[in-house]
């Protein structure tokens, strides 16, 4: 059975990759701009845009030079980055590890603060905690994590200097970014399992449970919370995949060398190569984690089919 | 009981969400200065050990700066270290420190020789006989000879379809060759001005015979070997870059007193300015002047306000657009509130007199900015060919307050009774769309410093797409750039200045901003030169 899921979702995958690939090199084409102009001097002859093009590859026709990509990237070259003179696979490898880092952490977060006061919030539904958690909730989707962000910095960095502004490499690094991420998905994950909780402590197997004589506890964590991740656990994956795109404005604000401002840098230079590389991998992983996502799912709820 | 705690909850939470809005500061313009100061001597580059021009009053008097590291930032991080192509930006920078080159450019816009000993020229000024100084070492420990110079400029001739930023230094050149180990000679198939050459040899780096061999690929293969102050240590993409001073350089009083340099990417100001204050970094490369306010409360920073890198003009595409007609042209100098750009949107700086600054070959004294009279502009405007048509006009969106100050000049132009629409391209976008010549009238920046470039490829060359044709000018353009005698190519440059502004065309004044950069104090020996910022003899005193 897993066989035959894994096999079929890679199966889908490469359909999904080879579209990605398609869109990302004609979308990147269609847009205005041309690399070599960003290249050759001022008021450069046709004559020089033109060698530029043919240095660049950008003079053959559109299939061919998709087809140049795609055999290349079949052999696992990603090709050179036109404005770093790299190779793509090297800068995005080099900025892969924070953004995966970031988003670790960011659903650490997400879990630490979130399941707890959501799981409570559903049990003691209608009290303070109840409603300390839906405020928490409210003011997390409200805001917004550029002001989330400043203010971490203004209190914990320059008010207190308890953590640094920005930086990269050690632990301490990560935290204001990690909360800055962490909040609004926290908020998110602790309104959905509160309501799953409720919903699952009203139905009627639960009272079946309870009329036997079950600890509240176990009925709560064993029963009640299994059916309640479903969704938490569909949400959080698709939330990592976001997150693995990359984040611009936390990484912009805490000059975290991730993923996103590689992107805009890429697309503002028409970096063709590195746009596309960064596409493909991107995509790859995000349709992976849909497959984890569905494989946990199962883990958790084993009535559910992988198909 | 659970009402109360809510109202509590809520509370608290409102106090967090503002607790950052309590800023103190007020948002008013840097202070205009009359004209930037020049920091360094006349006679070697950097000897005197004071603070950076000081414009704008710091607000703590100068420290001892005792860190082994100085972490200075950036909103840009580095693309390439290849001084040669287009697209380098603090890359540029960063070479420039690594690297030094026959000669360095002050502040005040003089030379000073740097791997040159003497740069001599025969009386046609196209053969050019350059000295190298003794003692030159590579940071690998191999000595800098002609050798070393000859090839990387051979590897530069002979690449110039992809190391673009040098073809039109190089495409000057007839020949070069090395007479012995020291000398080498530079055959220029015109006459070559000075100032000229000189510049030109404030741009040539030298990169070891060696490295030069492994071809494209020495810029980005790291480390990267020069012989300026500062070694090349470690480039993280996307993070920082860290250099090291280097103890054997040839100028043994300018080897810094600081052990490293690190470059550090930070895209968001305001992080950069919580990371001065807390003293994570000593310096913010440039800051925009709505953060001048702010950071004039942190304790021991200078703020230093510095001639800008660039000046700002309009440029007027022809072709069949209004601007073919004089009086749409002298309505458009007219109607600009330069100066109240210069004073509120960008904080200091000044509106030009001349593309040339006070400094630059060519500077007329005497000529006066662009007045600012919007009945007269009126009066141009009623009495030319403008049907009133919408223009386009267009501008690249990475120059800083870019979108305040077209909005300005937008307002002005219309207030006046041209209308206008606004279009801000990236780099790629505009550049593109510059060389199609779809705009009617676009914004841009053009470096300062020797003014043939600026009249050479966007004037003479028609680099701008502009039909307008001016063949005394020209004339006077080609004779500028082969006039060896300093005196005589003043009086030319000086003789276009007069007929540009005359004619309007093809562009009209705009302004230089002020470059305003806060450094922790106790640090001294950065400059802005007017092309380039240089770091190079950075130290602490």
């Amino acid at each position: 059975m897993y066989l035959n899921f894994f096999l079929k979702r890679f199966g889908q995958m490469i359909i999904v990759l080879i579209l990605v690939s398609i869109i990302a090199f004609s979308l990147i084409r269609i847009a205005p701009g041309n690399p070599a102009l960003m290249l050759v001097e001022d008021g450069a002859s046709e004559e020089s845009i033109h060698k530029m093009e043919e240095y660049l590859g950008l003079d053959k026709p559109l299939t061919e030079q998709y087809m140049i990509y795609m055999t290349n990237l079949i052999r696992g070259d990603f090709g050179t980055s036109i404005t770093y003179k790299l190779p793509c696979i090297q800068l995005i490898a080099a900025r892969m590890g924070a953004t995966l880092t970031l988003a670790i952490f960011t659903v650490m977060v997400t879990i630490i603060i979130a399941f707890p006061m959501g799981i409570l919030a559903g049990i003691k539904q209608g009290t303070a905690a109840d409603v300390f958690a839906m405020l928490f909730a409210l003011v997390g989707q409200s805001m917004s994590n550029i002001w989330l962000a400043m203010i971490l910095i203004y209190v914990f960095a320059t008010k207190l200097n308890l953590l640094p502004a920005y930086g990269f490499g050690q632990l301490k690094n990560i935290v204001l970014p990690a909360i800055t991420m962490g909040y609004p998905t926290a908020a998110q994950v602790t309104r959905m399992l509160r309501s799953g909780m409720i919903d699952t402590l009203r139905e009627d197997h639960i009272t079946a449970t309870r009329a036997k004589g079950i600890p509240e506890k176990e009925i709560n964590f064993k029963y009640a919370l299994r059916n309640a991740l479903i969704p938490v656990v569909l949400m959080l994956g698709l939330q990592f995949g976001h997150l693995i795109g990359g984040a611009l404005v936390v990484e912009q604000v805490f000059s975290w060398p991730g993923l996103g401002a590689l992107t805009v840098q890429a697309i503002n230079t028409r970096d063709y190569p590195l746009i596309q590389s960064i596409l493909i991998i991107v995509s790859f992983l995000f349709v992976f984690m849909t497959i984890v996502v569905d494989f946990i799912n199962k883990l958790v709820d084993p009535r559910m089919t992988l198909n | 009981m659970k009402k109360i705690l809510a109202i509590i909850l809520v509370c608290a939470m409102l106090c967090t969400l503002f607790a950052g809005c309590g800023s103190k500061t007020t948002n008013t313009p840097a202070a205009p200065t009359d004209a930037p100061a020049a920091t360094q001597g006349a006679e070697t580059p950097n000897t005197d050990n004071t603070p950076a021009q000081t414009d704008v009053p710091a607000t703590d008097t100068p420290t001892v700066f005792t860190k082994d590291t100085v972490v200075l930032t950036t909103t840009e991080g580095v693309t390439t270290f290849n001084t040669y192509s287009y697209g380098g930006g603090l890359g540029t920078t960063i070479t420039r420190l690594v690297c030094d080159a026959f000669t360095f450019m002050n502040q005040d816009g003089t030379y000073e020789m740097l791997l040159a000993e003497k740069v001599e020229h025969d009386d046609s000024g196209k053969i050019w006989t350059i000295t190298l100084r003794d003692g030159v070492k590579f940071h690998d420990g191999t000595d800098l000879t002609t050798e070393d110079v000859i090839a990387t400029m051979s590897y530069v001739r002979d690449n110039l379809d992809t190391l673009s930023a040098a073809k039109m230094n190089f495409n000057e050149f007839e020949d070069f060759y090395a007479i012995d180990e020291k000398t080498f000679v530079i055959v220029e198939k015109e006459s070559k001005p000075e100032t000229l050459m000189l510049q030109v040899l404030s741009q040539i780096l030298t990169f070891p015979s060696e490295r030069i061999a492994e071809g494209d690929d020495m810029f980005s293969n790291m480390p990267l070997i020069g012989c300026g102050p500062w070694k090349f240590v470690e480039w993280a993409v996307g993070q920082y870059v860290l250099l090291e001073c280097f103890d054997d350089y040839y100028l043994p009083e300018k080897v810094s007193n600081i052990k490293y340099m690190k470059w550090q990417v930070m895209a968001e100001e305001t992080t950069a300015i919580s990371a001065l204050t807390t003293g994570e970094i000593d310096g913010i490369r440039l800051i925009s002047n709505t953060s001048v306010p702010q950071v004039q409360t942190i304790p021991g920073v200078d703020l230093v306000e510095d001639y800008g890198m660039s000046t700002y003009f309009h440029f007027q595409f022809a072709g069949d657009s209004p601007f073919n007609d004089y009086n749409v042209r002298k309505a458009f100098e007219l109607c600009i509130d330069r100066a109240g750009i210069v004073d509120y949107i960008v904080g200091g700086g000044e509106v030009c007199n001349s593309m040339c600054r006070s400094i630059d070959v060519g500077y007329v004294p005497e000529m006066e900015a662009p007045a600012f009279d919007l009945e007269l502009a009126k009066e141009y405007l009623e009495k030319s060919t403008y049907d009133g048509r919408t223009l386009n006009l267009m501008y690249p969106s990475y120059i800083i307050d870019v979108d305040d100050m077209m909005l300005q000049v937008s307002h002005d132009l219309e207030s006046i009774g041209f209308k206008i629409e606004l279009n801000s391209y990236t780099t790629a976008e505009f550049n593109e769309r510059r060389a199609a010549g779809q705009y009617d009238v676009f914004f841009m920046q053009v470096g300062n410093g020797d003014p043939n470039m600026k009249l050479t490829v966007r004037v003479h060359d028609d680099g701008h797409n502009s039909s307008y044709f001016n063949e005394e000018m020209f004339k006077l353009i080609e004779k500028q750039s082969v006039t060896v005698d300093g005196a005589e190519r003043n009086a030319v440059v000086q003789e276009i200045m007069h007929m540009m502004r005359d004619e309007v065309a093809p562009w009209t004044w705009g302004w230089t901003p002020a470059v305003i950069r806060c450094m922790r104090s106790g640090l001294t020996g950065y400059i802005m030169n007017g092309q380039v910022e240089d770091y190079k003899f950075l130290r602490a005193y």
